[in-house]
């Protein structure tokens, strides 16, 4: 059984991109069971999905223009630019099948 | 000069302020000497700012200093969420209620300690410090906007901007001894609020009064077109408050607040508050609450699919923290997501299971989304026989240090007794606080007591939506007729 659950944390670690040592499986494999499996769920429930606490519906951002940040601004905080652009780590190529 | 104005309103310190008795330079000393005194002993910030050159705007908050959350946006402040992750982190903007604090003329102070991305409840998750209740060092103050509270509860700025999320921001409020209010969902925009769970959370006040708290709301309130979420409502009508009339609202309680795993202090403080108010005239109901464990399934699944979410875009390349050294994106990921602490990777990995489980389980999300609609169908029919509900703002007095890990809920070693405790702390302080979160009621805790110990005990009230004047008359007369005075000596 623990072997089961341990085979489902390391999916879960690579899905969500997240090391994990061996005690941090253990520990986490223990709770994997806990929120999936529920009584509450009732079958054929057809009452519309709650889409929002205080129920708002069809509310839609305001879609025209507004003053964005200026360049400078925008990359003032930055820890790294180049030429009037944020600098990032260059996108490198995966040396391993991410599934 | 010294602490005269701690023990003032913010209203009160406004008007020495017009009429010149004081001055905003005699403020900001008084703040200073405050975090002297206090930031050393009990670690309440994870950047404090120089705030003695700040300009001066003109407005209903003109010189007053305010903390904010370090998971509230702030333009060219470090906000780093209480994670690694984030560690150099500046925002370019301001979140909406930091921008309409300043714009008023509130001056920051600094950005208060939390538990890492809001996971925790004693900001023993933080990545940098943990923070202690200035009530008892030796104890801390809730979380996870513990840092905000304990700020408040010692004069560093006269009030705090936080985030709730399920108990983050009463909870702490109460076991600091000051007032924690929770506005109704949408009320107040989130844009800037660095989202954990997005349909849960939301901003909110900790301060030294009701006045205040709702000074505070009356400002920040209001639609904001940078957030689909917040709406357009009549504004907070302040004037209920100067009435100063008991009005007679219908208030309910439910016996189930009172079980197994609540402190006898808290509980007798509570009873004897619910006789008090029966004696001075309101009609008190005992009243049947929709089932807390169902909730708590709700809430947990809710809160776990959107944190899954949410914490996705953390991958080192767009902002934060990010790994060096690395051979290709895979490991970058890898790397960079280690950086979170192992409280923040237990809740990403199992949530991420109840995602992933969704498609398994007919969509388990939406179909939590459902019960959801239908349970808030019974709280709407509740809210028909009382105006408000009132429960004990947190089942024990403040934890002592350490328990969050003892507990098992953060992580470290589990022991049997305190994990029994924390369970049954767990399940009342969700009683107390997941309606609201679940609901986007409005809610309001007040200190009223302290402990034979000397630690505040508060009370949570909460209404249905919108109904937040109902809610604060009634904490404005029970804080008067209480006549706490929450002052540290």
């Amino acid at each position: 059984m623990i072997s089961n659950e341990l085979t489902k944390i390391e999916r879960l670690s690579k899905l969500t991109r997240i090391e994990l040592t061996f005690s941090e499986k253990i520990r986490f494999s223990k709770e994997l069971n806990r929120f999936t499996e529920s009584t509450y769920l009732k079958k054929g429930n057809t009452r519309r999905p709650m889409s929002h606490p205080a129920g708002l519906v069809n509310s839609f951002r305001y879609r025209g223009t507004r003053a964005p940040l200026s360049q400078k601004d925008a990359l003032k905080n930055s820890k790294s630019i180049s030429n009037g652009y944020f600098k990032t780590n260059p996108e490198l190529v995966c040396s391993q099948d991410e599934e | 000069m010294k602490n005269k104005l701690y023990s003032k309103t913010i209203h009160e310190v406004s008007d020495l302020l017009k009429s010149k008795k004081i001055s905003t330079k005699d403020i900001i000393d008084e703040t200073k000497e405050n975090i002297d005194m206090w930031e050393s002993k009990i670690c309440a910030f994870i950047t404090l700012c120089d705030f003695s050159g700040s300009r001066i705007q003109k407005g209903r908050l003109a010189g007053i200093p305010f903390s904010v959350k370090d998971n509230l946006s702030t333009k060219n402040i470090l906000t780093t969420v209480g994670s690694k992750i984030l560690e150099n982190y500046t925002p370019p903007y301001d979140a909406t209620v930091v921008d309409k604090c300043k714009s008023s003329g509130a001056v920051i102070v600094g950005k208060t300690n939390m538990d890492e991305f809001g996971h925790g409840f004693t900001t023993e998750t933080s990545a940098f410090k943990t923070t202690l209740n200035p009530w008892d060092l030796k104890r801390l103050p809730g979380g996870s906007s513990g840092g905000a509270a304990a700020a408040v509860a010692c004069g560093m700025g006269l009030f705090a901007l936080a985030t709730e999320n399920l108990d983050s921001l009463r909870m702490p409020a109460a076991v600091c001894g000051v007032v924690g209010l929770k506005p109704t969902y949408g009320r107040c925009s989130r844009y800037g609020i660095i989202a954990m769970a997005s349909s849960l959370e939301c901003p909110g006040v900790i301060a030294r009064n009701v006045n205040d708290a709702a000074l505070i709301l009356s400002i920040i309130e209001g639609k904001d077109e940078k957030d689909a979420n917040s709406i357009s409502t009549e504004a907070l009508d302040l004037l209920c408050l100067k009435a100063n009339k008991k009005q007679n609202f219908r208030i309910g309680y439910s016996r189930n607040y009172l079980g197994d795993g609540i402190d006898p202090a808290v509980k007798s403080v509570f009873e004897k508050q619910i006789s008090a108010l029966s004696d001075q005239g309101f009609e008190i109901l005992e009243v049947e609450i929709p089932d807390p464990e169902a909730e708590d399934f709700m809430n947990n699944i809710i809160y776990r699919s959107e944190v899954s979410s949410n914490l996705a875009r953390y991958d080192g390349i767009r902002f934060g923290y990010s790994a060096n050294d690395v051979k290709d994106s895979f490991e970058q990921y890898y790397k960079t997501r280690s950086a979170f602490s192992s409280e923040v990777k237990r809740q990403i990995v199992t949530d991420t299971l109840a995602v992933e489980e969704s498609e398994k389980l007919g969509r388990l999300y939406i179909e939590v989304q459902k019960l959801r609609g239908e349970f808030s169908k019974k709280w709407d029919r509740l809210f028909k026989n009382v105006d408000v509900l009132i429960s004990p703002s947190a089942p024990n007095l403040a934890l002592p240090v350490g328990f969050g890990k003892k507990s098992g809920f953060i992580g470290g070693v589990v022991e049997k007794k305190t994990a029994d405790e924390g369970k049954g702390y767990m399940r009342l302080q969700g009683m107390y606080s997941v309606p609201a979160v679940l609901y986007g009621f409005p809610a309001i805790s007040i200190p009223i007591r302290l402990s034979e110990g000397g630690l505040p005990i508060g009370i949570n009230i909460f209404a249905d939506r919108f109904e937040e004047e109902k809610m604060l008359c009634l904490a404005k007369f029970i804080e008067e007729t209480v006549g706490f005075r929450g002052l540290i000596s």
